[in-house]
């Protein structure tokens, strides 16, 4: 028998436990170590920008919209959900240039335009999917359909996690779930230690974190009497991995009892760091959110793989425009710029941004015709991206849409490209990182994914 | 596909421009041109993927000849047409679906170059053609099939001989002991009847045993004790609900279709009792297949033996389980997708061969062609969906009285409107004429409408011949006479030679749907009459009929008065689709439906260019407004004679719909015996199910892309199962589904596929591990000559699921302890001969289930909608149902509502799959959620308080917790364990600060044994 206590330090899997998956088949090549090579970053902090915020009206200028702001638009048009198209539409948004690079950012984004230095931006984003749940699987998972790992999943699979007490793969939801649901941030086909787990707002941001027993030595009461039933159990039996596994996760799952409410207390962050972030903003979203982007570098300290942030609901919808551009991207993104700017700035000040790589992405952009009057449709043939922190290139710009930011035309990059840099970052080859499912070796990058080289360091 | 004229409008270059203009130069010039320029952008550009090395998408570029003779979509250009070159328009980079190089468009210097180039007619030196280059092996379908061992037929090799100092109970034992004695090993010791017990009880009923049926075993002494324990166990309702599970993985079963919407699959949990009645009446397994692929189409049915109703047709639910997207912009693609899905699902499942890998390439390992994949899309083209109603034949007595009922009514109406006619009010008869257009609108002739206008159908002189009935509400065809409809929601005449749902009385329910036709005119119109019912226009399939894109595609027919309804089809110009007159509650996916007594009723259906409606009749019966007494009077007459003019139904209907007459007392009466006639009749019993439509064959889509269509292929079932074409189609042989359904069961897999199954649920591990693939990339079989004994056992015993997994049960190897015997963890540390028990968690379903057991909460109620699955905070998303009880009302886990978006985070937590693709084997992990579910979660706490409330008459506290402990864990506690347990309750009392009679510390008790892992796994 193995000794218990022996096994559970040796498996050094982290947060995961350990499997009981003797009857599966191998999960990972033995002979691939991970990861393949010397990593850029440890951590992940992905800002998902639900329902796919416009380029042309954030980081993509487009001078020829405004010349020809309410005329018939000059391209061929591709089918739109609503099919309900108008002319051409020019922003209604100001882009100055900001930093050394002399990056361009509308006025929508003022203080992440102040950290426009960091930022490598990549305007040639593609993808063939125009809804929403499609789209987000697609960003995702690699996949348009439901049934695929997320990345976050994937990068666990890969790297294991070096914290014991918290998950690997945590999503702070700040109120909006993405079309698609849950399934964005699950781990499929690979085991379920893998998948995210959601956090809340609140204190309390797990299920079932909270102690069901009033007083903590009621719990621990009943759990020594359960490892005394365990230990006894073992003692009748030869082959117990599963059961010793089984002990070990109590362990864990007692350990996240207090380490998610002490990461979730911001009792020890300064008021000057809560303030920077926007916990004390007008603006209830932008407190959410702010809280969030505080979160995530509480999580990146210690040492979480990879973080995905939702937006927060703002009145009006999130990033999907169809109507009332003007004040739904206004509200969406007050909301997420001060906290964003913040996150980087606080990311570096602590030195931890050198292995943080921060992306900020939608599923799709919006067209540069108007949907009706004053919205926009979903755009998947053109649209916005960026990413800063560990190994990329601050101040880039990468690819370019047409003059009307309609299709992207340069440096053309899709979704599996965005996954092969981000786990070339990682230090893991997107093409080596697999699992083998109903009879083919999986990837997240399909069969698909280049590293965009262009905006590494 | 076809290059878009308006390429060249986008090749707006000045030096493109020029060269087209330009003078020709002569040919020596043009090819020193084609070398200095044009081969250098081929080769920089094109030769990496479309040259000696590669040739994707078959294209190659190197050479004039092969670049006439093209790729999969074509010849990739026609020298001196630029328009019509595919190559020209893959660089003009303005299709989507066709854009070269794929990384990055060519410099506009380059693609003028190469535009040049084909407007001179593609010169091209005169060279030798270069040689195919590295060749892809061929993709040999019988070489394949030759080589792989699942393709053969079933071995009947007898068990072999083992000696006979070895303990076997049945040859499952002499297969068995005969691999492990050739490794060193024997079975492992028999446990102790407690654990045999436990394990078998879960196996097969997923609950624990009762104390009392421990006792009763172990007081058991005959030989034949077990064997008569899994018999209870087999004839037992419960192993329905537990088995059913296993089956419903297979099936990817789900209530709701997700995407963002989340919309309901209505009646979807019909299907899962289906599921559980056949299990238990144990249903001949290959009748169980058969219905699943083409229950509609059995010629004998099979029949609830009490209810009546057609439980094959309810087989064909799983069909809709594929997750389906709102709105696709794409609904081709979409199909597609689904298509994929569905057949993943039966392929998987009944073949346990991955046959959509060859959706996109002929399959990369087995022996399934990409013609194989889309001769089976064929019949899902050929199939619709439709809500099907399997209630029992109506009994003809009652129809008969609702019939008598309905004709007493209008005998009452008449005479109410023979009184009084006199006393309508003129004036208020013309606005009612004026107010439904029948008066005013100018004479029109059906030629001044459209010139171009097509009449799809004009049941005035057709009859069904070429539409599909389905359901009882439309009889066999346009009614001769008139029907008189009335109920809640109204009353009415249709005239005669109309397709009209009251057709076989008020209740009856059903659809008429149209043949395929292809969408080439962009307005449809329809003129109906009817009260509540629907049109659908179904595009490609698709049935998720809601906006913002596929609204415009249904129409509430809502018109007392017959009146043309217009439908919008310009965004689906040349895709297929066909028309549904919906005449019943669930119309389409999502909730909803029409209340009792609705109607339709249509008399013609026409094609048209205009959105501008046909005009409508013009026989508008002036003479009523001359002298409206003696016009109600004649119209009555005609009535009762059966002889009414079109003018005078018209007119009736206006009285009615305008409640010009009141109906008075004694209409009142007879309408009140009607509804009571038609509430005796037995309503219909709607099921999510497959029925026929015209038979389509289904093109290749070029490397999986719906938009590159390659040949059709006739349906057939897979050539290396005999997949022969059928002979030429006839309207009559519909879909095929049909023959599939033999084809299905009538293979080596079928069966091999199914004891597999069963094997790795009783034993934890199939023959072959990879349940769901038995091609080359799943696992070989670890005992292949006693997979096909058990295999042909199994069809000798006409396919009996029950008898097979008795079978397996009663065997010596299901009774060896799972403590390895020494040396047996070296020489097998996997367990793959199993001489041992394996160590198996309970299943998620299980778990939540024997914790309701405990509590004496559960109730085993078999059938019925599904229980609303408890909502935490922490599910959220777009259509959020209502959330259920924490309890689940106490009903087992199996129907808790299975709603795509908003799944039990509690089985989820212990690997409930996904419904998402075919799940044989499922996960078994190990998770902190796991712990802090059965820790913290709210439902474990209050059924560990109920569970130590219902022992409270216990006095003695060492009996109450023997007591407890033994529910629990079916055995009895050792005496240091129950001093240890006792101790526990006391120090707990202690720590709360209450007595010890206090529920508090007996609840902690039951709760931590729920934590303890000899509760939830199975030794």
């Amino acid at each position: 028998m193995i000794d218990r206590r022996r096994f559970l330090t040796t498996t050094a899997a982290g947060f995961g436990a350990i499997a009981f998956d003797g009857l599966l088949p191998r999960i990972r090549s033995a002979d691939v170590p991970l990861p393949h090579y010397a990593p850029k970053a440890q951590s992940v902090i992905f800002l998902y920008m639900d329902g796919g915020p416009s380029a042309m009206d954030t980081f993509d200028p487009k001078p020829r919209l405004t010349k020809e702001d309410g005329k018939k638009f000059g391209m061929k048009m591709e089918p739109t959900q609503f099919n309900n198209n108008g002319n051409t539409l020019g922003s209604p948004w100001k882009f100055r240039r900001y930093g050394e690079s002399g990056l361009e950012v509308s006025d929508l984004f003022p203080h992440v335009g102040r950290c426009a230095d960091k930022l490598a931006v990549v305007r040639s984003m593609y993808a063939t999917f125009s809804e929403h749940t499609n789209a987000n699987y697609f960003l995702h998972t690699g996949h348009g359909l439901q049934g695929r790992p997320s990345m976050g999943a994937w990068v666990n699979y890969g790297l294991g996690s070096p914290n014991d007490d918290l998950p690997g793969f945590v999503v702070l939801d700040t109120g909006l779930t993405p079309p698609g649901g849950l399934d964005n941030f699950g781990s499929a086909f690979l085991s379920a230690k893998f998948q995210a787990s959601v956090f809340k707002n609140g204190n309390h941001p797990v299920a079932n974190i909270r102690p069901a027993d009033k007083r903590a030595e009621l719990q621990r009461n009943k759990l020594a009497l359960v490892q005394d039933l365990d230990e006894s159990m073992l003692a009748s039996m030869t082959s117990a991995g599963a059961i010793d596994a089984a002990m070990a996760n109590y362990d864990l799952a007692y350990r996240m009892q207090s380490a998610i409410p002490e990461l979730a207390n911001l009792d020890g962050e300064s008021d000057a760091t809560k303030t920077m972030y926007g916990l004390e903003h007008a603006y209830e979203p932008t407190r959410l959110y702010g809280r969030h982007c505080l979160l995530a570098r509480r999580l990146v300290e210690r040492g979480v793989r990879f973080i995905e942030l939702t937006c927060p609901n703002v009145s009006g919808d999130r990033w999907d425009q169809h109507g009332n551009l003007k004040q739904g991207h206004e509200n969406n993104a007050r909301a997420v710029d001060q906290p964003i700017a913040a996150l980087l700035k606080d990311l570096e000040q602590r030195g931890l941004l050198d292995h943080t790589l921060v992306v900020w992405a939608g599923e799709f952009g919006r067209t540069p015709f108007a949907q009706g009057r004053n919205g926009r449709d979903h755009n998947p043939f053109g649209f916005t991206i960026w990413m800063a922190g560990a190994g990329i290139r601050g101040g880039t710009v990468y690819g370019a849409t047409d003059e009307y930011g309609y299709h992207a035309v340069e440096g053309r990059t899709t979704f599996h490209d965005l996954h092969a840099t981000m786990l070339h970052l990682l230090g893991i080859d997107h093409e080596r990182l697999t699992y083998r499912f109903s009879g083919r070796d999986i990837r997240l990058t399909d069969v698909h994914g280049h590293r965009i080289e262009a905006i590494l360091a | 596909m076809r290059p878009s004229f308006p390429l060249l409008l986008c090749l707006s270059t000045a030096g493109f421009a020029a060269a087209q203009t330009g003078p020709s130069p002569d040919p020596a010039k043009r090819l020193e041109r084609f070398e200095s320029e044009v081969r250098p952008i081929l080769a920089n550009r094109c030769f990496s993927c479309h040259g000696p090395e590669k040739q994707r998408s078959e294209l190659r570029l190197d050479h004039i000849e092969h670049i006439l003779r093209g790729g999969e979509r074509g010849p990739a250009i026609v020298p001196g047409n630029v328009e019509a070159s595919r190559l020209a328009l893959a660089i003009g980079y303005t299709e989507p679906a066709l854009q070269m190089p794929p990384k990055q468009r060519l410099p506009d210097a380059e693609r003028d170059v190469l535009l040049r180039w084909i407007h001179d007619g593609a010169p091209w030196p005169d060279e030798p053609v270069p040689q195919a280059g590295k060749r892809k092996p061929k993709f040999d379908l019988e070489a394949r099939k030759a080589e792989h061992w699942a393709w053969r037929d079933l071995d009947d090799a007898p068990a072999p001989n083992v000696p006979t100092s070895q303990a076997t109970y049945n040859e499952i034992d002499s297969f068995l002991l005969s691999k492990l004695s050739s490794i060193g090993l024997q079975f492992a010791e028999e446990t102790d009847r407690t654990t045999l017990l436990r394990r078998v009880t879960l196996d097969t009923t997923g609950l624990l045993p009762t104390t009392a049926e421990r006792d009763a075993f172990l007081a058991d002494t005959s030989e034949s004790a077990f064997e008569r324990v899994v018999d209870r166990l087999l004839a037992s309702p419960r192993f329905g609900q537990h088995w059913a599970r296993h089956w419903l993985d297979l099936m990817r079963y789900a209530e709701s279709l997700g995407h963002e919407f989340d919309y309901a699959i209505p009646h979807a949990w019909r299907y899962r009792d289906y599921v559980v009645r056949a299990l238990n009446a144990d249903v001949p397994y290959d009748q169980l297949v058969r219905e699943h692929i083409a229950g509609d189409l059995l010629e004998e049915p099979r029949r609830h033996p009490e209810h009546g109703f057609n439980e094959s047709m309810i087989g064909t639910a799983h069909w809709w389980f594929s997750e389906q997207t709102h709105s696709p912009v794409d609904v081709r693609q979409h199909t597609s997708d689904r298509n994929a899905n569905q057949i993943d699902v039966i392929t998987k499942s009944f073949l346990g061969l991955t046959v959509a890998c060859a959706r996109c390439h002929d399959h990369k390992f087995d022996a399934i062609s990409t013609k194989d994949y889309y001769a089976l899309s064929g019949f899902l083209k050929s199939s619709r969906y439709l809500q099907r109603d399997v209630a029992a034949p109506r009994d003809p007595q009652l129809v008969d009285a609702a019939h008598r009922a309905g004709g007493a009514l209008a005998q009452a109406w008449r005479t109410r409107m023979r009184r009084a006619a006199d006393s309508i009010d003129a004036e208020a008869l013309r606005k009612a004429f004026d107010k439904h257009r029948l008066r005013a609108t100018p004479e029109r002739s059906d030629r001044d409408f459209s010139p171009n206008a097509k009449t799809f159908v004009d049941f005035r002189d057709a009859n069904f011949d070429d539409w599909f009935v389905e359901g009882r509400a439309f009889g066999d065809g346009p009614t001769e006479d008139q029907t008189f409809v009335a109920g809640e929601q109204g009353t009415a005449l249709i005239d005669g030679r109309w397709a009209n749902s009251a057709a076989a009385g008020a209740r009856a329910q059903g659809v008429l749907h149209s043949p395929s036709f292809d969408i080439d005119q962009p307005f449809l119109h329809v003129y109906a009459q009817g009260q509540r019912a629907r049109i659908n226009i179904v595009v490609e399939g698709f049935q998720v009929i809601r906006n913002p894109i596929y609204g415009r595609l249904k129409q509430t027919i809502n018109s007392p008065l017959p009146r043309w309804y217009t439908v919008d089809l310009r965004m689906w110009q040349g895709r297929r689709a066909s028309l549904l007159v919906c005449d019943q509650e669930p119309r389409d996916f999502g909730s909803g439906g029409s209340p009792r007594d609705s109607f339709v009723a249509v008399q013609r259906i026409v094609f048209s260019d205009t959105e501008r409606a046909p005009p409508p009749p013009r026989d508008v019966p002036t003479e009523a407004f001359d002298d409206i007494g003696v016009a109600v009077d004649r119209a009555i007459d005609a009535w009762g004679a059966g002889i009414l003019a079109p003018s005078q139904v018209r007119l009736l209907n206006v009285l009615w719909a305008e409640k010009l007459i009141e109906p008075g007392i004694a209409v009142e009466d007879a309408a009140a015996r009607f509804a009571q006639a038609n509430d005796r009749i037995p309503g219909p019993m709607f099921v999510p199910a497959i029925a026929d439509g015209d038979g389509d064959d289904h093109a290749v889509y070029i490397r999986g892309g719906h938009r590159n269509e390659g040949d059709i292929v006739p349906r057939r079932f897979l050539t290396a199962l005999g997949g022969e074409e059928p002979a030429p189609h006839r309207r009559e042989d519909g879909s095929g589904r049909r023959r599939l359904a033999e084809e299905t069961v009538d293979n080596p897999f079928a069966s091999r596929v199914i004891v597999n199954r069963l094997w790795h649920h009783v034993f934890g591990r199939g023959i072959v591990p990879t349940v769901d693939n038995f091609g080359v990339l799943g696992q070989p079989p670890s005992h292949p000559e006693l997979l096909d004994w058990l295999a042909r056992r199994f069809i000798d015993d006409g396919w009996s699921i029950k008898r097979a997994l008795r079978r397996m049960l009663v065997s010596r190897a299901y009774r060896s302890t799972s403590a390895a015997s020494a040396g047996a963890v070296e020489l097998d540390p996997e367990n793959v001969h199993l001489h041992r028990a394996s160590v198996r968690r309970m299943t998620s379903e299980s778990v939540r289930d024997v914790i309701l057991q405990l509590s004496t909460r559960l109730d085993d109620k078999l059938e019925g909608p599904a229980v609303p699955t408890h909502l935490t905070r922490h599910m959220t998303g777009r259509g959020r149902p209502r959330s259920g009880p924490l309890d689940g009302h106490g009903r087992r886990s199996l129907y808790l509502s299975v709603t795509r978006n908003f799944l039990s985070p509690f089985l989820l937590a212990f690997d409930t799959p996904l419904p998402a693709d075919t799940r044989g084997r499922r996960d078994v992990t190990n998770v902190p959620a796991q712990a802090l579910a059965l820790l913290n979660d709210p439902f474990v706490i209050a059924e560990a308080k109920r569970w130590a409330e219902a022992t409270r008459e216990i006095q003695d506290h060492a009996e109450r917790v023997v007591a407890i402990f033994e529910r629990a864990m079916t055995r009895r506690p050792s005496p240091s364990e129950e001093r240890r347990l006792v101790e526990f309750v006391r120090s707990q009392a202690e720590t709360h600060g209450c007595g010890i009679d206090d529920v508090k510390p007996w609840a902690d008790l039951c709760h931590a044994l729920i934590n303890a892992k000899e509760f939830l796994y199975i030794r």
